[in-house]
């Protein structure tokens, strides 16, 4: 499945014995990161309509093994021009916080201009959420399946 | 304590909610949310100070009637409330309702977005990315020029 991205507001204080800034968030669903092997699929449903969709086909260690331009995608990730990107994990929970938030947003900005991929108006979405917070004390957290 | 969704927005806004959001001036916030004798009552930890200067009186919810919900919200220096429960100086902040859906769409959404930068400088930590977060719904709409934001209180 694709990641959901959530963005808190960093409370020093806790409420309650648990931290407040968990209580508040905003998510985005479906963030598909095509490196990780979220890749586009596209199939016929019953009524012959044509479905788009994205299938999570990350096998362990996140090597994608469909096609190309995934693989050309996952290199380009993974092969040193980036430092934030390449630690958001499809695992379980990954937080982002503090100087780590302003590079995310600008190597976001950076990928989907420098290579086409589906669905990666979502991840410029994402990328311009991040800079509206990245001056806040904000965490971003993504969740995995 | 608020749900936002969006409806009839484009693809990238419809992917946007946020849940739990704390309203100061209904007494609630990330430092230290409900009034102290809520928090006693629920069992939590008393907080030790308000988080935000704040004025007793009453302030009824203008979704309300003018009775209804009669201590739902609280006078903050930087947010003053008339008696009628609303803000003069944020109308459209003032008129999210704690007893029903308040809905904000076209001309209202670059007001909304304008009134959430007046308040972000007076938010605590932990209340400033959430209204940051809707400030970006807001004008996400804006771009798509449709759609609008549901205000559900939880």
């Amino acid at each position: 499945m694709p990641l959901t991205m959530e963005v808190f507001g960093i409370e020093p204080r806790t409420v309650g014995g648990f931290p407040s800034s968990m209580r508040a968030a905003l998510k985005v669903e479906s963030v598909p990161l095509h490196w990780m092997g979220h890749v586009e699929v596209t199939s016929v449903d019953a009524n012959g309509r044509l479905v788009r969709g994205v299938l999570d086909s990350s096998p362990p260690g996140g090597v994608n093994p469909y096609g190309d331009s995934h693989r050309e995608l996952d290199r380009l990730v993974r092969g040193g021009t980036y430092s934030v990107l390449p630690r958001i994990s499809g695992d379980g929970y990954c937080v982002f916080d503090g100087g780590d938030l302003a590079v995310m947003a600008s190597e976001m900005f950076d990928l989907c201009a420098r290579v086409s991929f589906p669905y990666s108006d979502r991840v410029e979405l994402c990328a311009r959420i991040i800079r509206r917070v990245e001056n806040l004390p904000a965490r971003v957290m993504f969740e995995g399946r | 304590m608020w749900r936002v969704e969006v409806v009839g927005g484009g693809e990238g806004a419809s992917l946007l909610s946020i849940s739990n959001l704390l309203v100061p001036w209904a007494g609630e916030s990330a430092g230290a949310d409900f009034a102290p004798s809520v928090r006693i009552w629920r069992g939590q930890e008393a907080p030790k100070t308000w988080v935000y200067p704040f004025k007793r009186g009453l302030y009824p919810d203008p979704g309300g009637g003018g009775r209804i919900a009669l201590k739902s919200r609280v006078y903050l220096m930087w947010f003053p409330l008339d008696t009628d429960g609303r803000c003069a100086e944020f109308p459209l902040l003032s008129s999210i309702s704690s007893v029903a859906v308040t809905t904000f769409s076209g001309d209202q959404l670059p007001g909304l977005v304008e009134e959430i930068d007046r308040i972000l400088p007076h938010l605590t930590a932990g209340d400033a990315a959430p209204f940051a977060c809707l400030a970006f719904i807001a004008e996400e709409l804006v771009r798509d020029g449709h759609g609008a934001i549901e205000m559900i209180p939880l």
